[in-house]
């Protein structure tokens, strides 16, 4: 091994086949996206797509998100999948932060990306994103259990492009 | 060794005297409250003493929107009162509608209505199936369960175009006839239900911790039934025979031949037996509603602003969960001037302190599973 | 078709004579609910009809289906959809009261089906209910002062109710209810005195007035 640290291309075929070059970051990336593990945080209409999309027709296990966690201390997803109230809406600021650092949240369906039907209504949130940072949008009425699968893939390609090293 | 045997002697002098009783809070976020209810429980160990129970974490200001909407805008917003069960909700809407400005629904619609609410019927009950025994911890009921739901779900989405909230159910009539491929589809569905059924028996039915979970539990007698405003099938498995298709008919109701299972005990597993019962029963009302379908409109001429004479009209139907009215005043423009949802689910509710007066917090799970909520109907 | 549900049913009528007897001050109406009688009364005679109603002996209203609210300017409704079970026929039972500190008797321990109801009426019309148990908001937070389904109420909140709720606002949306808090209380005063000097509502009026 005291040949690893000169030039890559000249040492790539000098090494047995079992040898993988590759960067930090993508190794890390690369496991994370494919164990993401959400948090039940189901609240109207669109949980029970979320809940479909687990179903053995759609499947969102083979993604890797297969274990869904009801406490925020082990999950590092949280589907906002309904509509958000102003007397629900501290609760899921305090179960945002009770989640550990890296954390991730998809907004899905309409009410949780701008209030949905009910904008302009005195109890709605006009919008999950005035209180906690989102990472994907996923737009329906409430979306299909595969529009939520398309948006979780785009999650997994945002995870790919993160990096520790170039900050 | 020994040290175990002292604790053991402890916990066998304890009396009644050192105990104390404590709040808990089963917050909003839980898996198995079946949406974003607040249950505080006083419990004294592990039995449940009182429950305050907190609403509200759903309101959606439903009233107040659709005051500024006219009547037709407004009937999407029906759709998510109870999510599980859209296709009844539009129905007590439109219901509503008809019955304020006079408007009469031909007859192929309303056997359209009937059928496609009968097959609600059946997917609401298939999807309460399923998240109870989940709840008592059977995972594969409910992935069954689901699976065998999506088949419904693809014929409404055949004909309504949407998976969830289809706003099938318009004031006149339905959006969309019947198509051959829908037709088939709901033939193939009645006729393959028996063996679903029985496989569901056969896996479930028989089983001691469900049944032991499950007798017995939650008892509500039917006098204090009827003084709790309870309906649906909290009330049949009582012992009262009150269904609104047949004792105040709405629709074409009264040409089809279905019967009403009561049962007397008022327990979980009552209301367990009723609502298998009443799959099978909706069942057949679908296949006479497929077979005598006459010819026809499916949708009535209906001016395009909907304006009718002042008034007030509560309009009800039997939804999955029970009674659900609606309360809506004209005042003679295209907007309503008040519109109320009376909600099967939040009445059902009332009852829950009287239901669960001394049971441990596990069989508490049990009975709300039983009872069948749904926040979005709660909550409005 | 389904045979049509009369107003008028031989076991509803008896009753109705006696109630004309025994309260001068109701007014039975047939004309205002669909395919319902009403009968409006006041505060003061409403708990003594209601037990009436629940205690008469051949056909009892012993099942409350609904009890809800609406607020017509100058005062606020109460209605009552009765029935009696099994025999499907009932009254409707509609209530006035003032819109500014409405009280109206409880029908709790009659009908404990008003638990939640009658708590609903108070969170968003702002009745109170005498001899009610537990008379707190319902679905509102219970920190609030404005009743949400008053006509004067702004539909996208009262900006004191939201800054009490600490609510999560887009920007500027507090000054915006704040002027639509005042037009609609100046709307409101104008409704009420058209109504005072006209008699009657006409309803064109009031929803252009409104938008």
């Amino acid at each position: 091994m005291e040949k690893g640290v000169s030039d890559m291309g000249l040492m790539d075929k000098e090494f047995q086949p079992n040898i993988l070059l590759t960067t930090f970051d993508h190794v890390i990336n690369y496991s994370k996206q494919f164990s993401l593990w959400p948090m039940t945080f189901g609240l109207a209409c669109c949980a029970i797509e979320m809940i479909l999309a687990t179903s053995p027709r759609f499947d969102l296990a083979r993604f890797g998100a297969e274990v869904f966690r009801a406490t925020p201390r082990q999950a590092d997803l949280m589907f906002v999948a309904g509509t958000v109230n102003h007397k629900m809406a501290d609760n899921l600021r305090l179960l945002y932060d009770q989640m550990p650092k890296h954390k991730k949240v998809i907004a899905m369906g309409s009410c949780a990306i701008s209030g949905g039907p009910y904008i302009g209504s005195y109890n709605v949130v006009q919008g999950v994103d005035l209180i906690v940072p989102v990472d994907i949008y996923v737009p329906g009425c409430p979306p299909r259990p595969d529009a939520l699968l398309e948006g979780f893939v785009k999650l997994q390609k945002l995870i790919m492009q993160e990096s520790r090293a170039r900050k | 060794m020994a040290f175990t045997l002292t604790r053991i002697q402890r916990a066998e002098t304890d009396t009644i005297e050192d105990t104390e009783e404590y709040i808990l809070n089963m917050g909003p976020q839980h898996p198995s409250t079946h949406g974003v209810l607040r249950l505080l429980l006083r419990c004294d160990g592990e039995i449940v003493k009182e429950i305050k129970p907190y609403f509200g974490y759903l309101h959606r200001c439903y009233s107040k929107v659709v005051e500024d909407l006219t009547y037709v805008q407004g009937v999407p917003y029906s759709d998510r009162w109870d999510y599980l069960a859209s296709m009844t909700n539009n129905h007590v809407n439109c219901l509503a509608i008809e019955k304020l400005a006079g408007i009469e629904v031909p007859r192929r619609a309303e056997y359209i209505r009937v059928m496609i609410a009968e097959l609600q019927r059946i997917a609401s009950h298939l999807f309460w199936f399923g998240t109870q025994v989940n709840d008592l911890g059977g995972y594969t009921p409910f992935m069954w369960a689901v699976r065998h739901r999506e088949k419904i779900v693809d014929i409404f989405e055949e004909l309504s175009g949407a998976r969830l909230t289809y706003h099938y159910m318009r004031p006149g009539g339905v959006m969309r006839d019947i198509n051959a491929k829908a037709g088939k589809w709901i033939e193939e569905f009645v006729k393959e239900l028996p063996q679903h059924m029985r496989n569901y028996d056969d896996l479930i039915m028989g089983n001691e911790i469900l049944l032991v979970r499950m007798d017995g539990v939650g008892v509500l007698t039917s006098d204090l039934a009827i003084k709790y405003g309870i309906s649906g099938p909290v009330l049949r498995a009582t012992g009262v025979k009150w269904d609104l298709r047949k004792n105040i008919p709405y629709s074409v109701y009264p040409e089809f031949d279905f019967e009403i299972p009561t049962r007397q005990k008022g327990c979980s597993l009552s209301r367990w037996e009723i609502r298998i019962e009443e799959i099978r029963q909706a069942a057949r009302i679908v296949a006479q509603a497929l077979m005598g379908l006459p010819a026809g409109d499916y949708k009535a001429k209906v001016p395009r602003a909907i304006k009718p004479p002042k008034g007030d009209v509560y309009a009800s139907i039997e939804a999955p969960r029970g009674e659900l009215g609606m309360y809506m005043v004209s005042d003679g423009s295209t907007k309503p001037w008040r519109v109320h949802c009376r909600s099967s689910c939040l009445i059902n509710l009332t009852a829950l302190n009287e239901i669960t007066r001394g049971t441990p917090i596990a069989d508490l799970i049990a009975i709300l599973g039983s009872i069948d909520i749904v926040l979005g109907e709660t909550d409005r | 078709m389904p045979p049509e549900l009369k107003n008028t049913y031989p076991e509803i009528e008896s009753c109705l004579k006696e109630i004309a007897e025994s309260f001068p001050a109701v007014e039975i109406d047939r004309e205002r609910v669909r395919e319902q009688v009403a009968v409006l009364v006041n505060p003061g005679d409403l708990r003594k009809l209601m037990e009436k109603l629940y205690n008469w002996k051949e056909y009892p209203l012993n099942y409350l289906r609904c009890i809800t609210a609406i607020d017509r300017l100058t005062h606020i409704e109460v209605v009552y959809v009765l029935i009696n079970i099994p025999g499907g026929r009932g009254l409707t039972v509609i209530a006035r009261c003032p819109r500014e500190d409405g009280k109206l008797p409880s029908v709790f321990d009659l009908w404990h089906t008003a638990d939640f109801q009658e708590r609903e009426v108070f969170d968003f019309f702002g009745v109170k209910f005498e001899g009610h148990p537990d008379l707190r908001r319902l679905l509102m937070s219970e920190e609030i002062k404005g009743h949400p389904l008053l006509k004067d109420y702004p539909k996208g909140g009262d900006p004191d109710d939201l800054v009490t709720m600490k609510a999560y606002l887009p920007d500027g949306w507090l000054e915006k209810m704040q002027a639509e808090k005042e037009r609609l209380k100046q709307w409101l005063k104008d409704e009420v005195e058209k109504i005072k000097s006209q008699g009657t509502v006409k309803p064109e009026e009031k929803k252009e007035k409104k938008e």
